[in-house]
């Protein structure tokens, strides 16, 4: 009796908590919905010109939108090789204890808060700017740098369980044939989990674009215009969104918050299906 | 060519395992002078009031770890229902539905939560509390949905582990599936529910975003759960990067470390739960 009462409460906070997320998705997107125009997006300008770089957005959040993706990407650009590399070390060459040492460290910096990478990010500009660069400010090229040590543990993680997984027939019998440890990996192992490999990136993507912590603290500023260099401020939507929430002047601008969170909203769900599409795909290639 | 591959594994290796070493070395250079300044014991008094320089700490290591305790115990109620009847009791199609419904959820920026927040629950508890909305409670609450889906993941996969073969011995002495649960599947995975429990309470002393916007960032210790409060990483984010050589700026980094100390201890005590495995 005592554990069924406690089932049927778990029953109760599983509904509960199921009907909380749903009015947080459905109010984001009703609230996106509603308030929606191209005009939030794009002020004034024409959208076609805005696109490709002819005319310039003084007032919507397209600003935000160019500099999301622009950090997102150069992120995962700056992340990608490093951890990558650093993974297929630790799957296919690293010796035990190493291996153990290597991800401790990996952990460890997955679990940094995001603040203190941001912190980490500040810090390192301003010991720059005061003894190498003065002119070295807090920018685009800084937050993406900080976001790529944001994402780095994630692809470590990734690049070597996907290693890791690989079915032993298929990991050992290009060896027992003759082939070098090189030969296997680049022949064999890496094509057997590439459509892994770029799920996982998708969803490191979705982790830079979704951190508000860091570009924050390293540059991420309320009016930018679209950034011209690596060095210059730039908008970014999670940033317009906690900015809004906290400067809005009117309802006009509280509508902008709505619409960017949407669009926030939207392209984790986008990312999220499109790496789980991915992955899918790439199970059904290996029963076949 | 292998060599040229073997030289960018080592150097790819060297800098992404020294980052943590950098980040550390980073942070106690900038408040090294704190540290060693004579006045350490200074930064661990209840008041933080730069103007008249008092630069204590600790309401800020208040305000988080009540805000994350709680997040913590609202969350795991929570997390234990969605563990429980995704692992056995809803149909299986269901189920692995919402099994990857977590996973997206994990992922859901922690600024839309924070952001829908302000605009529904908080005019609701204002209110509730007459006008006392941005407290401990509401984003201890906010933040509750934050970590929920990552306990979640973390209870189910635990669940998971218990071997095949004593529940199809349970099963056929005729134990119900409540039998299973409390008298097997939970008594076998101790360690995992701890683990997952250390690891929420982690991420809840993590996030920035909800406990900056909802719990008011006051900076008075507080007294109930009504109150409002200011965690460390909020402290961090309200930075006022004009003066780069006060002690009120060189705080931050000393509250950057704490946080740092914070993770590499959780790590640690994880580590060594999941290498004494259980069962």
């Amino acid at each position: 009796m005592f554990k069924k009462g406690i089932i049927s409460i778990f029953y109760l906070s599983f509904f509960i908590t199921l009907t909380l997320f749903f009015i947080f998705l459905g109010y984001v997107f009703y609230k996106g919905f509603a308030n929606f125009s191209l005009n939030i997006i794009f002020d004034e300008a024409s959208p076609i010109r805005a696109i490709i770089g002819k005319e310039r957005v003084f007032d919507g959040i397209f600003n935000a939108i160019v500099g999301s993706v622009l950090v997102s990407s150069l992120a995962t650009l700056l992340a990608l090789p490093f951890g990558f590399l650093s993974g297929v070390y630790i799957a296919s060459f690293a010796p035990r204890r190493i291996k153990s040492l290597l991800s401790f460290s990996y952990e460890l910096l997955a679990s940094i808060p995001s603040i203190v990478i941001g912190l980490f990010g500040l810090s390192i500009t301003i010991y720059l700017h005061k003894n190498f660069f003065g002119n070295l400010y807090t920018s685009l090229l800084i937050s993406a740098l900080s976001l790529a040590v944001l994402i780095l543990p994630y692809i470590v993680k990734m690049s070597e369980q996907a290693i890791s997984n690989i079915p032993n027939q298929i990991k050992n019998s290009a060896l027992n044939l003759g082939a070098t440890r090189y030969e296997n990996l680049f022949l064999i192992k890496l094509p057997y989990i590439s459509k892994d490999l770029f799920g996982g990136v998708v969803l490191a993507i979705g982790r830079a674009v979704e951190d508000t912590a860091v570009i924050m603290l390293t540059g991420a500023v309320a009016m930018a215009g679209i950034p011209n260099s690596l060095l210059s401020k730039y908008e970014a939507i999670p940033f317009f969104i906690y900015y809004i929430s906290s400067e809005y002047q009117d309802m006009f601008e509280l509508n902008k918050g709505y619409v960017a969170a949407m669009v926030l909203l939207f392209v984790s769900i986008a990312l999220f299906l499109f790496a789980f599409l991915i992955q899918k795909l790439s199970l059904r290639g290996k029963f076949e | 060519m292998q060599n040229l591959f073997n030289l960018g594994l080592v150097i790819s290796v060297l800098i992404t395992s020294l980052l943590v070493v950098l980040i550390s070395i980073f942070l106690l250079y900038f408040s090294a002078p704190l540290i060693f300044g004579g006045e350490f014991k200074e930064f661990f008094t209840l008041e933080w009031d730069p103007l008249n320089s008092f630069y204590g700490l600790m309401p800020m290591v208040i305000g988080t770890a009540s805000i994350a305790s709680l997040a913590t115990l609202f969350a795991i109620v929570s997390s234990f229902s969605f563990a429980v009847l995704i692992l056995m009791f809803l149909p299986k199609s269901i189920a692995s539905f919402l099994e990857k419904f977590l996973y997206f959820l994990s992922g859901v920026p922690t600024v839309l939560y924070a952001f829908v927040a302000l605009f529904l629950l908080i005019p609701f508890a204002n209110d509730v509390l007459d006008g006392k909305g941005l407290s401990i409670l509401s984003a201890s609450f906010v933040l509750s949905f934050v970590i929920f889906p990552t306990i979640s993941i973390f209870l189910l996969n635990s669940f998971k582990q218990v071997a095949k073969k004593s529940l199809f011995a349970a099963k056929s002495l005729g134990a119900t599936k409540e039998d299973l649960f409390f008298n097997l599947i939970l008594k076998s995975s101790k360690k995992g529910v701890l683990s997952a429990i250390i690891f929420g309470f982690a991420r809840a002393v993590g996030d920035t975003m909800v406990a900056l916007m909802i719990a008011g960032n006051s900076l008075k210790i507080p007294n109930s759960l009504l109150d409002s409060a200011r965690t460390l990483t909020a402290h961090i984010a309200l930075i006022n990067a004009n003066d780069y050589e006060s002690t009120a700026f060189k705080a931050l980094f000393l509250s950057g470390l704490l946080l740092f100390l914070f993770s590499f201890v959780t790590v640690a005590i994880l580590r060594i739960l999941t290498r004494s495995k259980s069962v």
